[in-house]
Parts: structure tokens; sequence; C-alpha cells
């Protein structure tokens, strides 16, 4: 298990130093020039120049700002942004818990409600609800995070008239669930879905199983043969798909934070990249990274707590 | 007194897309206290889905027990509620299955799933269900069971896992131990000890016990009696005894001959020739008549019915066949 974690950790060092290469790379190939933006149209050549002599833009890409920014994120400064002139990283730790206000309620509700609609799904497989579950499911999977956004927007604040349409603090300086309500129920919808065909499909599996006829066959009640027999083993599979969903809804909630303007990290990263701030942008990136790396870890380690196969080898 | 188990006329259908499957169809066979019945067939041949249908445990749907009574100690099981028949799965009624290897649940120790049965129908304390699981494991012959009780299945061979599943299934001392092919999955050394095991621990408890095979030589080391299924049927039904040395059905002597005899030379082993037909298709008449080298236009007409044809001295002998007598002269000729 030791080396295991060594080697778990070294691959997730490898991986962070990739996504690293690949968005400084990506956001210098794109067109446009950070210092020219931020000064506007107007501005002349001389104070560009200056702004991106400030900036250390005028450097070489390569090795110069391409290590002033790994050995930097090492230890943990991730530069200034152009836009705000303060260090990233200050950025990033005041949204990311906004983030995780909206990610982490949204994912657990859609783990709660897919797996118990996967269960009963799979407990009572071809019926009406399993029928209905799915063609819901389908609609959740394939509708856009922003489309769907858009028309819970219409349709509860707009006609309805009974939630805000965005926002994240009252008036009088707190928050609200009335202003969760909404991204969240955006954000649950694909999850929620996938979660709960994924749970659907590996019960149905589950229940065929022997050890299903062996726990009837001692005379278990159904309820306690599903439930206890049956979910145990047929969770890997869900805790795969929550934990992928997990580090992507905790990080990768741009559109829907757009929508809602939900001031989380996801709207930092958009506002980002539309006005070349490349320190955020890498920033964010970076950070989404880790968050992935350290999810999948500790996914890991819950698979050994699940499975006494893993953990006793 | 009535007996420990009567099954009678059960019907078992699986209504499936190809159509009904008559997987059980008219099958009796009773089973008393310190018995043993052994049913023979081949894969397919209905005798599963009868032990099923006994716990039942048929998969609903596509299953259903259409009609028949099964009767244990007298009550019908069929007319029981389900809630009801929860109390005598595992607990008056046990069942071991075939494959040891899948029949344990990966995820739990195998103390915990024998303490589940016991606590379940002795209502005693998780210590007390400790102790008798401990025992149950030591009286199976699992050595150091105190140790292998808070083991899991994937730390046991295929033969240690048949002994828990047997250990659970006595666990709760049943007056009926159903075992579906319970050496199938076996090496030949381990078959021998556990059916021995089994077999002792029936004189200790006084169990009936249905042992469901497609071998022959298990039939004829354990059983009493023994009932051969067919398509659905029973052919033929009578004791250990006449079944070996007096075989009636074409089924039966096809059975008897393509097992191999010390001392005889073979090239080839003997078949029955031909395939089961599907439950869904079963012939109108016989159900063995597409394989039999006797059967003409009669037999694909008429379903022949069990008849008793057994003498004083041999005692019952049930046998569903429309040509005894011309099966027995062949027979008679090819003996001389």
């Amino acid at each position: 298990m030791l080396t295991f974690t060594i080697r778990q950790f070294f691959y997730s060092l490898l991986i962070i130093w990739g996504v690293m290469t690949v968005t400084f790379v990506i956001i210098r190939v794109l067109p446009g020039d950070p210092a020219r933006l931020m000064l506007g149209q107007r501005a002349d050549a001389q104070s560009i120049a200056a702004l991106r002599k400030q900036l250390k833009l005028d450097e070489p890409i390569f090795p110069t700002q391409y290590f002033d920014f790994l050995g930097k994120a090492a230890t943990g400064d991730l530069g200034r942004s152009f836009a705000f002139n303060r260090p990233v990283i200050e950025s990033i730790l005041e949204r990311f818990p906004k983030s995780l206000v909206l990610a982490v309620p949204s994912l657990l509700i859609a783990t709660l409600i897919g797996v118990a609609i996967g269960v009963y799904s799979a407990w009572r497989p071809y019926t009406f609800f399993d029928g209905a579950s799915r063609v819901t499911a389908i609609l959740g999977i394939s509708v856009p995070v922003f489309v769907l956004g858009a028309v819970l927007i219409l349709v509860f604040s707009n006609w309805l008239s009974v939630l805000p349409a965005s926002g994240y603090i009252t008036k009088d300086g707190g928050t609200n669930l009335k202003y969760l309500l909404l991204p969240m129920l955006a954000l649950a919808a694909r999850p929620l879905s996938i979660i709960a065909r994924i749970t659907r499909s590996s019960m149905l599996d589950v229940l065929s199983q022997d050890y299903i006829r062996t726990a009837r066959a001692k005379g278990l009640p159904v309820g306690a043969t599903v439930i206890k027999h049956a979910l145990r083993n047929a969770l890997n599979p869900v805790v795969t798909t929550v934990s992928a969903w997990l580090a992507s809804t905790i990080a990768g909630t741009f559109f829907i934070e757009k929508v809602f303007a939900w001031p989380g990290i996801g709207m930092l990263g958009f506002d980002a990249v539309l006005q070349l701030d490349y320190p955020v942008i890498q920033g964010v990136v970076l950070f989404t990274a880790v968050v992935f790396v350290v999810v999948n870890f500790l996914v890991d380690i819950l698979y050994s707590l699940l499975d006494p196969k893993v953990r006793l080898s | 007194m009535s007996k420990l188990l009567e099954i009678k006329n059960l019907q078992t259908f699986f209504h499936t897309d190809d159509g009904i499957a008559k997987s059980v169809d008219g099958v009796s066979y009773e089973v008393d206290r310190g018995e043993t019945l052994g049913v023979v067939g081949e894969s397919g041949c209905g005798k599963s889905v009868t032990a099923l249908s006994v716990m039942r445990l048929i998969p609903m749907p596509p299953g259903k027990i259409e009609g028949g009574e099964i009767l244990f100690n007298g009550r019908d099981l069929l007319k029981l509620t389900e809630e009801e028949m929860r109390t005598i799965r595992g607990n008056e009624i046990s069942m071991i299955f075939q494959e040891p290897m899948t029949s344990l649940n990966p995820v739990f120790t195998i103390g915990h799933q024998i303490d589940e049965a016991v606590i379940l129908h002795q209502k005693v304390s998780k210590a007390e269900a400790k102790n008798r699981s401990i025992e149950m494991l030591r009286l199976v012959g699992i050595p150091a069971p105190e140790q292998r009780y808070g083991e899991y299945p994937h730390q046991l061979s295929g033969g240690m896992r048949q002994r828990v599943m047997i250990a659970m299934a006595l666990s709760c001392n049943p007056q009926l131990l159903i075992a579906d092919e319970p050496t199938t999955a076996l090496d030949v050394t381990v078959q021998a000890q556990i059916l021995e095991l089994i077999n002792k621990l029936q004189k200790e408890l006084g169990m009936g016990v249905v042992m469901i095979t497609h071998d022959l030589g298990v039939i004829a080391e354990v059983s009493d009696r023994v009932a051969v299924m067919y398509g659905g049927k029973i052919v033929e039904y009578s004791s250990v005894d006449e079944i070996f040395h007096n075989p009636q059905h074409p089924y039966t002597i096809g059975l008897l001959d393509s097992i191999p005899r010390m001392g005889e030379h073979h090239t080839r082993l003997n078949t029955i020739e031909g395939t089961v037909p599907a439950a869904t298709s079963y012939p109108k008449g016989c159900h063995f008549c597409t394989r039999c080298s006797w059967a003409d236009q009669q037999c694909w007409a008429q379903e022949p019915l069990l008849t008793d044809t057994g003498s004083e001295a041999s005692g019952y002998h049930y046998v569903a066949c429309w040509h005894l007598d011309r099966v027995a002269a062949t027979r008679g000729v090819e003996a001389e």
C-alpha cells in the first residue's frame, strides 16, 4: 500500500506538470495580446511595449517565461493577475469556497437521488417508473447545462417569479438558499442522470448474481437483500462516476456559474479567458488539475474500503 | 403424520419471448425425514427449477408456478405469504447451490454471512450467533474456524467455500436440505468429502435431503431413491437399487450406458444421440421421443403417464413409457 501511494504521488506530479505545460502553450498560441486588450484599441505602441515589459511578456516564452511559471508555481506563487493586479492565488482562494457551496450539495443531491432511482429501477425493471426514469435521464444527459440553466431561469424566475434569476448575495449582504437552488438543479441534472443509469445497470448485474440468491435462500427480506447485499457490490462503478463528477463539478462549472452569475472559480476562469489574463487562466487550470488529482487519490482509498479484495492485497 | 416434503403435480412455467417454457410440468415426488432423494437429469430438465419452486425463489416474472401443491409437513408452501415463506427459507428448508465460488457475497466475511441466518431465525444476540457460526464451521470440517470466521470468501478455496455454504445452510437445523449439484464445481477428492459430510450431518440431524445432480455416481452413493427427470417431467422413479439394476425407461438406460465401467474396453463412450429440445418446444407426446430409438407414432402423439410397474419383490417402480415391453425385450437380447 505504501509503494502504491508513493507511485500514485509521482504519477500525480507528472499529470500536473503535463496540464501546466499544455495550458501554458495553448493560451500563448491563442491570438491576441493581453497588453493591447488591457489598454484598449487606441493605446499607442509605446505604452503597450511598456506594459508588455512590466508583465514580462517581452521575455522569451521558452525558456524564461515557462520556467518562471513552473518555478513559482512550485512554491505556490501563481503570479499576479494582469486584470486585477492582485495575486492569482488570492482570487482563487476567495472564489473556490463559493464554487464548493454550489458543487458539493449539488453532487450530493445528484448522488443520493441518482442512486435511489437507479436501485429502484433495477429492482423493478421494465416498469413504468423504469421507463420514465430512462427517458428523463437521457434528456438530462443530452441537454447542455447552459440551455437547462436558461430554461430554469425562464420558468422559475420569469414566468413563476419564485426564485431569483442569478446572483449570490442578497441585498442585506447574506446569501440565501434561494440563490443556490436553480444553479444547483442545473448542475445536478447531468450527473444525476448518469449516476441513475450506472447504478441501474450495475444493480441489475449484481441482482442476478448467485450470492443474491443465497441471501434470499437464507430467508432475508427482499429489502435487506437489495440494500445490503446488492448495493454494496454495485457501488464500485457508481463511486467512479461520482468521483469523476465531483472533480469536474468542483472545477468545471464555468457555464453554470456564468449563466447564473455565480462568483465561483468557474466564472473567474471564464472571465480570465475573455481578457487573456494568462496568470489567472494558468492558475485556475492548475488548481483544477490539483483538485482532480486529490479527489482521485481519495477515491482510490475509498475503493479499498469498499472492496476487501483490494484492501487485503 | 404427514410426509416432510410432498410435491404434487407441480407446474412451473417461464413466459419468454419465444413462448411458454414448461420447465417443470407435472412433477411429483416426496422425501421423508432422514431420507435422501436423488434427482438426476441433464441440464435444463427442470430439476433445479423444481427445487427453486420449493423455496419459492423462482424469478417472477418471467417464471410462474402455475399449478400443483408443495406440501411441507402437510402445509402447502404455495399458499403461504412471502412473510411466512421467509420464516421457512434458511430455517426449516435450506438450500446449497452448485457454484461455491460465486454463492457467497464477496464484501462480507463468511462469519457475518452465517451469523445473518442465525440471527434472523434464532433471534439470538450477535455474540451467541458468532459462537454458533464458529461451531458450524468446525462441524463442517474447516480448520481454525475462529480465524476463518473473520475471513472473506476470496481467501478460501472452492471446497472450503462449499463447506461454508453447508455450514450456513445447516446453521438453523433445517428439516430439509436441498443440495443443487453441490459437488459439480469441485475436485473429485473434495467431492467425496463434501458428500460424506452431507451424509454424516444428515444422520446426526435427521434431515431429509434432496440431492440434485447430473452425476449418477453421486446418486448411487447417497440416495435412498431416485427420480429421473427429462424435459420437465419425471420419467422414472424408484428405489436406488431398482434404478441401477433394473432401469426401464429408455432415457435412464441411456444415462446408465453412458457411464464408462472399470474393466470394459471402450474406444468411444456411449452417448444418447441428439440434444434436449428447448423447453418452449417440447413434442406433444413423450418428451424423449426425439432422441429415443424405440419411439414410434404413438410416442409422438400421446404422452405416456407415470405408472407403477413394480412387483412385490421390487417395490414401487414408476415409469413413463409406452413401449416398456419392447425396450425390455431389446435389453434382454443385448444382455445375452
